[in-house]
Order: structure tokens, then sequence, then C-alpha cells
């Protein structure tokens, strides 16, 4: 037993030693320190200012400041994104600047890009209204050289109107001044507006006027060539131009109001021809020159934002860390003297020296008098967990911790995980054809770690490019599993040898009816081929996987059990050993470990023996005689024992513990039931430090008993159901077994029969795709999370409490992780 | 006469006796020597510490432990089967 005691500690077993430390900073160098120990990322910050709210923290105006500095780098960042440019990152490492100056630089900035976009606005908007006027220029002159006879004096004095008040109001917009005609009143001529409106209101638009004016107008419409940037949608749209002709003011004013609700532009066109042509140029110039215009502000502002692109990466990571030291710095608490800052913080006991020579540093190059103090203080809370991983063992630890958390310093499952989950899955999945997919998926995703790791993936992707060790892993042993099913796409093979089975003569007249035999040694890897495609295949095929189920999974919850008595050895807890692990060994294997053993007794001997009547009545009628169920010498006498030591196991796993707790608590607080009032007066004095309060629980019999009642409740039944859960093992190889030789029959197959090459094609990418997505992803995942509930449930109820909590440090790294 | 039969008889059963057994014994030590050959690369190759070599050790050995039991349990299902291939009416 020294042994165990003696070997060195495994690696990733239990969490590392953590310890209490207790932090005092004078104030000049505190907001230093705190910045190397990001920079580190060993310490986890107790938070000491728990009760008070955010706004009544020392530093919150910081926080604040930090919080609109962000802002406006997110505001930054959005910007650069609409304008379509690339964030590059900042080719050298320029000086550091600031928080102050960056604060200042990034409002300039800010000003700067608000006024540029809304001056870039505002010259799209006359852009836009120009371009439609144009259009509208275009087709309304079609219309009108129809209707130019109807035209009368007056008229032309009104376009003149029109055309001098498109001289002088340049800063007035267009659809201000076709509402703001004075029109001469009056009533007869006929008079005209013309303007666009979007294609998809045509029609009502057109209605909505014929009703308003009674009939009494002529509507010609004509739809645009182009699409059109719709000012106020901010997209493109087809609009259609239209003419409405009608007499009198009250129609007219009619029509606006119409015009306004339906969303039309209406523009003043001239009717005279020559007139029209004048304007026509004035707009295209007008045009030219607001697209230069337009141009011009759009590279500039391009520039801008590609300046601040440039250091935008870095500026929003400096952000982010003075927000984090800042969110610490409010952890802590204010000495008396108020010179100095208090802080606890738990770390790991081998990262001590590396802290303290961090805070050395932060003295010295804050040229700080003082430096800062660092000590171990005790504690009764309980440590939070923290496992030290690689690349390679990270992805099992978190499959673990998505269970649960491990208690401080209990065993940790991922250990085993790292190998039977790969194993457990491999054995529902056994196909080396298949593994040979995974296993190049795995090996793809490997070789680009670098590229992927820094890139931005979907969530699927990112889940899959987490687990590339663990899908390696698995298709390893899928390979594995596959020969000794003998399965490549469900075709066997001869790899290892000639088949153990031949004809029974030289006709092979039985073979169909009786079957061959098995003449020579038995085939030395895996399922034998002779199996494949014969009619007593699945009966053999379930009883084998049935049976090798059973035993992989009295062999998992066996070293559940053992590692919960390496659990109570490491605590010095000896009655859970008795009175725990001793009968829960007993039961477990009792029943079925004894069951395995007549498994493999049977596979040995060849025996006919009915294993089911054999358990049933070792229960039911234990004294009877065997009979042709008689596996071996002494059978019955073995049963009886077995029996009796499971029965005398329940009481013994459920009675002794609560009442030996029971003595256990009244002998350690024996005395201490009178000293309460003494205890009471003392802690007044003392500092309030919320990890060193000590106590005294109340043993609640009761629900002490009713809990062991319940943990050997589960314990027993679980033996059973946790047994049959097991058997999922043999359901899911069973189901992707059938569904590889129905896709590899009933469509390669048949499609291969047929000589034309084009069948045979087709027939070939079908069983691609039919294996690619049901065999490789979907029944991957099936497969993937049965593993993972028989680790979970079956293997980890044996032993796992997993109620810890996990070890977060204050790192800058993990802030970059974070955030994104 | 009865003497001379019961001696053939254990005899053959000798023979198939350890015709059976020495497969099995064969291809488990095959299984120990490759796991032990595994453990000595890893600890050549990927010395890290006491601590990591015997996490190392310990999944190379569950790794072997697991992949014996898969064939054993397989071979051993087939020593001496119950039930043998029926061929199907339409041969492959």
């Amino acid at each position: 037993m020294e042994y165990i005691d003696n070997l060195p500690s495994m690696d990733l077993m239990r969490s590392e030693k953590m310890m209490l430390a207790q932090l005092i900073f004078p104030v000049e160098s505190a907001h230093r320190a705190v910045s190397y120990l990001g920079q580190l990322g060993l310490l986890q910050f107790r938070d000491l200012n728990d009760e008070k709210s955010p706004y009544q923290r020392t530093f919150v105006s910081q926080v604040k400041r930090c919080a609109e500095m962000s802002r406006k780098l997110r505001f930054f960042k959005d910007q650069i994104h609409k304008a379509g440019l690339m964030p590059s990152s900042s080719p050298a490492l320029q000086p550091d600047i600031d928080l102050e100056g960056l604060e200042v630089r990034l409002a300039d900035h800010e000003h700067e890009l608000i006024e540029m976009n809304a001056n870039g606005e505002k010259l799209q908007q006359s852009y836009n209204e120009l371009l439609e006027f144009k259009m509208i220029l275009q087709k309304a002159g079609d219309f009108l050289v129809t209707n130019g006879s109807h035209k009368g004096v007056q008229e032309t004095e009104l376009d003149e109107h029109k055309y001098t008040n498109n001289d002088h109001s340049d800063t007035v917009s267009l659809l201000e001044q076709a509402e703001m005609q004075p029109g001469p009143s009056y009533q007869s001529g006929v008079k005209f507006i013309s303007g666009i409106v979007c294609k998809s209101k045509c029609l009502s638009f057109e209605r909505m006027l014929f009703r308003a004016t009674r009939g009494n107008m002529l509507f010609n419409q004509s739809p645009a060539k182009d699409q059109i940037l719709d000012p106020s949608s901010n997209e493109m749209v087809e609009k259609t131009i239209f003419t409405v002709f009608f007499s009198g003011e009250q129609a007219r004013k009619k029509i606006l109001k119409i015009c306004e609700t339906f969303g039309a532009n209406c523009y003043p066109v001239p009717e005279d021809t020559i007139k029209r042509m004048q304007i026509t140029k004035e707009v295209a110039s007008r045009l030219s020159e607001l697209e230069t215009t337009l141009q011009a502000g759009l590279r500039h502002r391009d520039m801008a934002l590609t300046s601040i692109g440039s250091q935008l990466t870095k500026w929003m990571n400096m952000v982010k860390r003075e927000k984090a030291i800042y969110d610490t710095l409010n952890m802590l608490n204010f000495d008396v003297t108020k010179k100095c800052l208090v802080g606890e913080g738990w770390c790991p006991i081998s990262a001590k020296t590396m802290i303290q020579e961090a805070l050395q540093r932060a003295t010295f190059d804050s040229s700080s008098q003082v430096g800062a103090i660092f000590h171990v203080m005790d504690s009764i809370e309980s440590p939070p967990t923290y496992f030290r991983t690689n690349h390679f063992t990270s992805a099992y630890q978190e499959i673990v911790d998505a269970y649960g958390i491990a208690k401080y310093q209990e065993a940790n499952p991922a250990v085993y995980t790292i190998v039977t989950f790969p194993f457990l899955f491999a054995v529902m999945f056994g196909d080396w054809g298949h593994g040979i997919c995974l296993l190049l998926g795995a090996l793809l995703l490997i070789a680009r770690e670098k590229r992927l790791g820094s890139q931005k993936l979907g969530s699927f992707m990112e889940m899959l490019f987490g687990g590339r060790y663990v899908v390696l892993l698995m298709s390893l042993f899928s390979i594995y599993c596959g020969l000794v099913y003998n399965e490549f796409f469900s075709v066997p093979f001869h790899i290892f040898g000639s088949s153990a089975y031949k004809c029974r003569d030289a006709t092979c007249n039985d073979s169909r009816s009786v079957g061959l035999i098995k003449y020579g040694s038995t085939y030395p890897f895996g399922v034998d081929p002779s199996w494949r495609g014969s009619r007593s295949e699945l009966p053999f095929l379930n009883s084998l996987k049935m049976k090798m189920s059973i035993l992989f999974g009295v062999t998992q919850m066996n070293l559940g059990i053992a590692l919960s008595y390496f659990n109570a050895r490491f605590f010095g807890n000896s009655l859970d050993i008795k009175y725990q692990f001793v009968p829960q060994m007993i039961f477990l294997n009792c029943l079925f470990g004894y069951l395995s053993l007549l498994i493999i007794i049977k596979w040995c001997t060849g025996s006919q023996a009915d294993l089911y009547h054999v358990m049933i009545y070792m229960f039911l009628s234990p004294f009877e005689d065997l009979g042709e169920n008689k596996l071996f010498w002494g059978q019955g006498t073995l049963q009886v024992i077995l029996l009796l030591s499971a029965v005398i196991a329940v009481p013994w796993m459920l009675f002794p513990k609560p009442f030996i707790l029971k003595r256990l608590h009244n002998e350690r607080f024996q005395g201490q039931s009178y000293g309460i009032l003494g205890v009471s007066e003392m802690s007044n004095d003392e500092e309030p430090d919320s990890a060193r309060r000590p106590h005294i629980e109340d043993f609640n019999f009761s629900e002490v008993f009713v809990h062991q009642m319940i943990h050997s409740i589960e314990f027993v039944l679980g033996a059973v159901s946790n047994t049959a859960s097991y058997l999922r093992l043999w359901a899911l190889s069973l189901a992707h077994s059938e569904l590889s030789t129905v896709f590899y029959e009933k469509v390669l197959l048949l499609a291969w029969v047929y000589d034309n090459l084009a069948v045979r094609l087709v027939g070939l990418a079908i069983f691609a795709f039919a294996t690619a997505f049901i065999l490789l992803m979907m029944e991957t995942l099936s497969a993937f999370l049965h593993a993972l509930r028989l680790h979970w449930v079956e293997f980890q109820n044996k032993f796992y409490s997993g109620d810890g909590y996990k070890f977060r440090p204050f790192s800058f790294s993990a802030l970059a992780d974070d955030d994104d | 006469m009865g003497i001379c039969r019961s001696y053939r008889s254990t005899a053959k059963f000798q023979r198939a006796g350890s015709a059976l057994e020495m497969g099995f014994l064969v291809t488990t030590l095959i299984f120990l020597v490759v796991g032990v050959i595994a453990s000595l690369l890893t600890r050549i190759c990927f010395n890290q510490g006491p601590s990591t070599n015997l996490l190392h050790l310990t999944l190379i050995i569950t790794a072997t432990v697991c992949c014996w039991m898969m064939w054993a349990i397989v071979y051993m299902a087939q020593m001496k089967p119950l039930i043998v291939p029926i061929l199907n009416d339409t041969a492959e």
C-alpha cells in the first residue's frame, strides 16, 4: 500500500495545488503591478467588494471612460466594415500611447468621421435627385411632344417662371421647388406634373389619381431604364416615370398631396423643347460635377478610415486591457491608511516565484519606494480547480468539464477518457474504410492547424477544429475496430489468412441447409470472413456484440469504483473505503462480474448452457440443481455464496456510515457547545476575513441518512441499469453495419450489374453521398453522443462529484479570446 | 483397450487444446510486446518529466488493454462456436 503512496503524482490526475495569497500594493505601483500580473495570467483575484454596486466602486470613472472609448472603436470598426475596407494589422510596433492621449485622438477621429458621413449623405441625396430629374426630362419629353398642341401662352410663362426658379435657388431642393410654384389661378388650360414613383406602387397611384380627379386626368407612364438608389430607404428600386395631365387648381393640389403620400418625387419639366434641352444639358453637367465631388469625398473618407484601421486592433486591445485592469483594481480594497490596495487571490503554488518576480518588476518600473507584499493565507473555502493542459489534452478536459468541473484535487476522469472515449466510439463505428476517411479528415485539420487557428470559423467548424485530436484518435481506433469486425465499407477481407470454415464435404450440398463446419484453427485476428452474407450472421454477431458490451461495461464500471477508492485514500477518508468502496465492489462483481466470468467460461468450453437461465434462477431458486446449465464444477455452491455476499453488501453500504458519522461529529464538537458565547464575543475584534471564518455545522442525522440511502439505492439499481445501458455499444454497431451493408449491396452492387457507364457512375455517386452524409456525419455524431453519455453517466457516477469551480486567472490572453 | 482409447482421446484433447490456446497465447504475447515497445518509445521520444511520463504510460497501458480485450473477446467467441455459417440461397 505504501507503494501506491510513493508513486510520483501523475500529470493530469489531480488539480494543481492552489494557495490563497494576499497582496498589498502601494497605490502608485498598483496599476503597473496588475498589468504585469495580467500578462502572467496565473492569479485569480477574489472580488472583495462583492456587496458594492458598480457605481460605488473606486475606479468607476476610469471604467466609464474605457467603455466610451471602446464604443468609439466599435463605431470605427463598423464604418470600416461598411466601406468595404479590409482592416490591416499594424506593420511594426509603434510607441505606446497613454490612455488620455488615445482618448483625445479617438474623439477627434469620431468627430471627423461623423462630419464626413453627413456631408457625404447630403451630396448623395442631391445626386440622386438630379439623376431622377435627368431621367424624367428624357422620358417626359416624349409625352409632351404628343400633347404639345394643347399648350397655351400662359403656360410658357409658367415654364419661364419655373426655369428662373431653378437658376436662383440652388440650395433649395428641387422637390420643394415643384411645390412652391405659385400657379396662376386660371381655370382653363391643361397642366401637367411629371415625376417618378416606385414601380410597385404605380398601379395604385394611378387608380388613386383617377378617383381623386374623377377621371379628369391623363396618366402617361414608362419605366425607367436603370434602377435608382432611393434616398430614403437606401436601396436600389425600380421606378416608373409618369406624367399626369390635369386641369384646375383643386386637382393640382390633390395630385400633389397624393404624390407626397405615395412617395413619388415630382420635378418641374419645362414644356418647351428648347428649354428642356437646355435644362437637360445643365443637369448633366451638374451631375458630373457632383459625381466628382462624391468620389473625392469617398476617397478622403477611405483614407481616413484606412489610417484608423491600421491601428484599430492595437487600440482595441489596449482599451480592453485597461478596462480589465480597472475592473480588477475595483475588486481590491483600500487599506486603512488609504495608501495601499489590498487584494486576495488564488494561484498555483508552482507560480509563486513568478508572481513575486512580476511584483518586483512592477515596483522597480514605477520607481516606488515601497515594494508589494505577497504572502500566503489559510483558507477554509475550497480552492478552484486547475489542470495544466496542452493542445492535445485540452479537448478531452473540456469534454469532461462540460459535465461538471472536478472538485479540488479529486481524480480527473479525463486521464482515462483520452483513451476510452475514442475506443468506445470505435466499438460503435467499427469499419476501417470509414475510419480511413475520418483519419484523412483529422489529418487535414491538423495539417492546417496554424491557418485555421487564426481564422474566425463558424460554430460547427470551430467545434470540429477544437476536437481535431479527438477525431484523430477516434479514427485510429475505428480502423483497429474495423479490422477486428472485418468490415471495409461492409466488405470482409481475408487479410489475416484463410477462413476457418469450409464445406462439410466436396459437393457443398448442405452448405445452404446445415452450414459449413469449422475445420481448422480460429481465424487469427477478428471476425471470420465467412460470416458475411450468411443466414446465421446476425445471430452470431448479435450474441458476440452483446456479450462484448457487457464485458466492456463491467470493466469500465470497475475502473470507476477503483478510482473512488483512490479518491478516498487520497483524502484520507477510511470511512468511505470500508463502508462504500468494499460493499460496492462486492455487489457489482458478485452479480455482473460473475456474469462476465460465465460468458468467458462459456466461450472457452463451448458449453450450451443458457446464461439468462443461469442468472435468473440464481436469484429465484438458488438451491436447485443446475442440470444442463452447469458450466463448471462447484457452480451451485459458488452461486449461493455470491448471492449471499451481494445481499449482505446492500445494508453494509446503507447503514453503518451515517451512524459512524454521527458518532464522529459528536466526538469532535462535544466541548464546543458550551463555548458558543465566548466565540461570538471574540469574533467582533478580528478582521472580517471571509475565508478564515470558521463555522460550526450542525449535524442533521436524518439528512445524512436519507442522502446515504439515496446513494445506495442509486448504486444498487444503477448496477443493473448501467450494465444494460452498455448494450448501446451493440445496438449502434449493428445499425452502422446494417446501414453500410444496405448502401453497398442495394446501391453500389445494383448499379454495377449494368454494363452502362452512366448508370455505374450514378450509382457510385449515390453511394458516395450516402456514405459521406449518413455514415460519416450522422453516424459519427450519433456514436460520439452515445460514447459521451456512457462516460458522463455510467463511468463518472461511480466516483466523480464534479462540483468544483474552474480556475479563471486574470489574464490578457484570455481577454482576447473572450470578447471576440 | 479402454486405456489406449482414453490415452488417445487425452492426447487429441491436449493437441486440440494446445492448438486453440497456442494461437491465443501467442497473440496475447504479441500485444504485450507491442505495448512494452510503445511505452519505451514514448519514454525515449517524449521524455518530459516523471509526472508526464507516468501519464503517457497510463495512456499506453489503457490503449493496449482496450485493444487486447477487443481482440480477445472476438477470438474467444469464435473458438468453439455453437452456430456455423449457413450460406444464403443466392450465394455471393
